[in-house]
C-alpha cells in the first residue's frame, strides 16, 4: 500500500504526537500543576501526560494480511521554566524505537515575536505540526505521508514568529533556520535548511465561519545538502541509490470552520493540503540511473467532516498524489478515497471505523482497507487548536 | 538635559494617553465580560473570548486570540480549570508577559472562591471532573461577589487612578447583588428542597443558593453522553412526586432532555447557561433573575395543578 520506491527513513528524532505542539502543550500545562503540591517536581510544577495509538488494518481482498499494531506510544513533558521560557519534550516509542521527537524552548520577544529553538515539528503547512495520534483521519494522507515522512518534518534549529497586531484577519509571519531535517527524501535534509511561512486567521464577526490558511516555503541554503534513497526504478534493480540536492518544498494549506448552530459542539470542519517538492539529483553520482530525471512531485488531499455532537463525526477524505520519484515510476499516482465515522466516548479517548479505496499505479490491483483506530490519553486534557 | 527634559514630557504624554483611552481588557466567558463591564464603567473596552452559547470548556485556540490578550491591558480568566483545555496555550502563544499568571495584568477570577464540588480524589473514571471543584460559580452573584473584587484588584493594578471609581462601582455591585438574590431567595423559601434532574452540573451554584436539590442528573458521570440505560434507569427511578422538573443548558442534546422529561412526567426547562444566551440576561444579576424566573414559574405552576 506505500509507497516502495523508497525506504521508510527510521528517523532518529521523531516520531508522533504533531498536534498536541499546540494545545497538547495546552493541555500537559493543565495535568498536573494547578496544584503543584499534587504532582510538582521539587514545588516546581512539571506537567507529563502520555497518549497510545492502536490500529488494526485490514485490506478487504485478503484479510490475512490484517494488521494490529500498537503504532506509538508517547510522552510529553512540558512546563515554563521560569517567567521568561516554556519547554516541552516529546518522547516517543514508536515501531519498536525510541525517540527524541521534540525538546524545544519558547521565549516572547517585544515587538510581537516569539522565538522557538531546539528539536521541532517544523512549522511547515497545517498537518505537520500534528501529532499522529491527532490526525483528522486514521492513516495520513498520502501527500504527506509519500513526500515528507510518515513523522513529519523534524527540525533542529530554531523559528521566529512574528504576529502582526491586526486581530481579524491575523497575520503571522515565520522564519526558520535549522541545521538539518529529517525527510524522508533521506534520513536528513543538511546543508542549513531554511523555512518561511504565512499564515492568516479570519473568522465572521458571529463566530460561525472561521479560516486558517498559509503558505510555506522549505529550501537548503548548501550545495552539498544529499538526499538519498533506495531506488527500484525499473523494477530489477532494487538497491539502487540515488543522491541529490532537495531545491524546494512548498506548501498550501487551508482549514474552514462553519458552527451552523448557536452552539459550540456541532459543526463542519474542511481541510486541505497541497505539497510540491522538487528535486536536483547529481548525475555524475556513482548510483545515479543515467538518463532519468527527476523533476518534481506533487499532490494534495481535502477532507471533509461533520461533527453531530461532542461525541460523534463522520468524514470524507479525497487523496491524490505523485509517488515519490514519481518520474522514475512511469509518473505513478495515488488516488485514494475513505470515508470514516469517529466516537470520542469522553475527551480523552476516541474510536475510529475507516473505510478507505485505494488505486496506485504501481499495484496491478486496488485496494479496498478497513481501518480501526484507538487513541487514549492519559494526563492531560485533549488539545483544542484550530 | 534639554534632552532629559524632552524625554521626561514624552514619557508623561505616553503615560497620559494610555490612561486616558479605556482599558483593554479580555475575558474567557460572557459573564466576567459582563461583570468586568458592571465594574469598570466606560473605564473598560471589554471582549470576551467566548460566545454567549458556547460552552468555554471546548473551545479551539485560534491566532485571533493571541492577538487579543497581545493588546489587552488586563486578562481575566475563569480559573477552577474550566478553561483548561485552551486558555494555557493561548497565554504561552501570547507575547505581552503583563497577562501571563503572576503578571500585573493577569486575573484569575476564581481566586478565594470556595468551589463546590471538590473531588475527595481526582480519577479519569470519574468522568471529566474539574480538580478544583465546579467551575460554575458566576451563575451565583453572591458568589461572583468574590470574582468582582479580583477584577477590581486587577483593574487597579493596571489604572491606579481609577482606583476609587471601580471600588465605589464593586461596592454597588455587591449591594445590588445582595438585594436581588435575597428577595429571590425568600420567593423560593416555599419550595426549599424541590428536587430536579440536571443535565450537567452547570447550575448548582445557583440552585444551592436557592434551595433547590439535585437529585440525578442525564450525564452518568461528567462530560460523559447519556446511555439508553441510563435514560431509561432515570426515567424508572423518577415521577412527579420525586422531581420537579428537568433542567438542561441549550448546547446539549435537547432531544434527550425532552425524552426524560417526558417519561418522568415533568417539565422540560432550558435556562440560561451564560450573560447573553437569553433576551434579558444581560450581566450576572439579570441572569440570574432570568433564571430564577423560570424555575420559580414552573415550580408555582407544578404547586397549581
Amino acid at each position: 500500500m506505500m509507497n516502495t520506491l523508497l525506504k521508510k527513513p527510521r528517523l532518529a528524532a521523531g516520531t508522533l504526537l504533531r498536534a498536541a505542539t499546540a494545545a497538547g502543550f495546552a493541555a500537559l500545562m493543565s495535568s498536573l500543576p494547578a496544584h503543584p503540591s499534587d504532582g510538582g517536581l521539587a514545588g516546581t510544577p512539571l506537567n507529563i501526560g502520555a497518549s497510545v495509538d492502536m490500529t488494526f488494518i485490514a485490506p478487504l481482498r485478503d484479510m490475512d494480511d490484517a494488521e494490529f499494531e500498537v503504532r506509538a506510544f508517547e510522552l510529553n513533558i512540558g512546563a515554563p521554566v521560569d517567567p521568561f521560557f516554556d519547554f516541552l519534550a516529546t518522547i516517543s516509542w514508536h515501531e519498536g524505537e525510541i525517540d527524541l521527537e521534540e525538546a524545544w524552548v519558547s521565549t516572547v520577544l517585544p515587538g510581537g515575536f516569539k522565538l522557538q529553538f531546539g528539536r521541532e515539528f517544523i512549522p511547515f503547512g497545517y498537518l505537520n505540526r500534528v501529532h499522529e495520534h491527532d490526525f483528522p483521519q486514521v492513516d495520513q494522507p498520502f501527500v504527506i505521508e509519500g513526500l515528507t515522512t510518515d513523522h513529519g518534518f523534524i527540525g533542529d534549529g530554531f523559528h521566529l514568529e512574528y504576529l502582526a497586531p491586526f486581530i481579524n484577519p491575523t497575520l503571522t509571519l515565520i522564519f526558520g533556520a535549522y541545521d538539518n531535517i529529517q525527510h524522508s527524501v533521506g534520513r536528513r535534509m543538511d546543508g542549513f535548511p531554511l523555512l518561511g511561512r504565512v499564515q492568516t486567521f479570519i473568522e465572521s464577526d458571529d463566530g460561525r465561519h472561521a479560516v486558517l490558511a498559509g503558505v510555506s516555503f522549505l529550501t537548503s541554503a548548501g550545495n552539498e545538502d544529499p538526499f538519498e534513497g533506495r531506488l527500484n526504478a525499473d523494477g530489477q534493480t532494487a538497491d539502487r541509490r540515488v543522491r541529490g540536492k532537495m531545491d524546494y518544498t512548498f506548501g498550501l494549506d487551508f482549514r474552514y470552520k462553519f458552527s451552523p448552530g448557536r452552539t459550540t459542539y456541532q459543526g463542519l470542519t474542511v481541510g486541505a493540503e497541497f505539497l510540491r517538492v522538487t528535486y536536483d539529483p547529481y548525475e555524475n553520482h556513482v548510483d545515479f540511473v543515467p538518463g532519468m530525471n527527476i523533476g518534481a512531485d506533487e499532490g494534495f488531499y481535502i477532507f471533509a467532516e461533520w461533527d453531530f455532537d461532542r461525541f460523534r463525526g463522520v468524514g470524507y477524505r479525497f487523496d491524490h498524489t505523485d509517488v515519490l520519484f514519481s518520474s522514475l515510476e512511469d509518473d505513478a499516482q495515488i488516488m485514494a478515497h475513505s470515508v470514516y465515522y469517529q466516537w470520542r466516548p469522553t475527551d480523552f479517548s476516541r474510536l475510529r471505523l475507516q473505510y478507505q479505496f485505494l488505486q496506485d499505479d504501481r499495484e496491478d490491483d486496488d485496494e479496498h482497507l478497513v481501518m480501526l483506530q484507538g487513541t487514549f490519553f492519559v494526563g492531560w486534557h485533549p488539545p483544542h487548536r484550530f | 538635559m534639554k534632552k532629559f527634559i524632552l524625554s521626561s514630557l514624552l514619557v508623561l504624554g505616553l503615560v497620559s494617553a494610555v490612561s486616558a483611552r479605556p482599558l483593554r481588557v479580555t475575558t474567557t466567558p460572557t459573564d466576567l465580560a459582563a461583570l468586568t463591564r458592571t465594574l469598570g464603567g466606560d473605564r473598560v473596552d471589554v471582549f470576551s473570548l467566548s460566545r454567549p452559547l458556547q460552552d468555554v470548556h471546548f473551545l479551539d485556540a485560534t491566532p485571533g486570540m493571541i492577538v487579543r490578550i497581545n493588546r489587552s491591558d488586563l486578562f481575566i480568566e475563569n480559573g477552577f480549570d474550566l478553561e483548561m483545555g485552551w486558555v494555557p496555550e493561548v497565554i504561552r502563544e501570547t507575547r505581552n508577559r503583563s497577562v501571563r499568571p503572576g503578571g500585573p495584568g493577569h486575573v484569575n477570577a476564581s481566586n478565594g472562591i470556595q468551589a463546590i464540588q471538590i473531588p475527595e480524589r481526582i480519577h479519569r473514571d470519574m468522568g471529566d471532573v474539574h480538580p478544583s471543584g465546579n467551575p460554575h460559580y458566576t451563575l451565583d452573584p453572591i458568589i461572583a461577589q468574590q470574582a468582582a473584587r479580583n477584577i477590581v484588584n486587577g483593574l487597579i493594578r493596571v489604572d491606579p487612578e481609577h482606583a476609587e471609581l471601580y471600588r465605589a462601582n464593586l461596592e454597588a455591585f455587591i449591594s445590588r447583588s445582595e438585594e436581588v438574590v435575597n428577595a429571590w431567595v425568600e420567593k423560593f423559601e416555599p419550595h426549599a428542597g424541590s428536587q430536579l434532574i440536571i443535565y450537567h452540573k452547570h447550575f448548582d451554584y445557583m440552585l444551592e443558593r436557592i434551595g433547590l436539590v439535585v437529585a440525578d442528573s442525564i450525564e452518568p458521570l461528567p462530560g460523559l453522553a447519556p446511555s439508553a440505560r441510563h435514560v431509561a434507569e432515570l426515567i424508572r427511578r423518577h415521577s412527579p412526586e420525586t422531581v420537579s422538573m428537568v433542567i438542561m443548558e441549550p448546547w446539549h442534546d435537547q432531544r434527550v432532555g425532552r425524552q426524560v422529561a417526558d417519561g418522568v412526567g415533568v417539565p422540560l426547562l432550558v435556562l440560561c447557561p451564560t450573560v447573553g444566551s437569553c433576551e434579558g440576561a444581560e450581566d450576572l444579576i439579570s441572569l440570574f433573575e432570568t433564571n430564577a424566573r423560570k424555575l420559580l414559574d414552573v415550580l408555582e405552576a407544578a404547586e397549581g395543578e
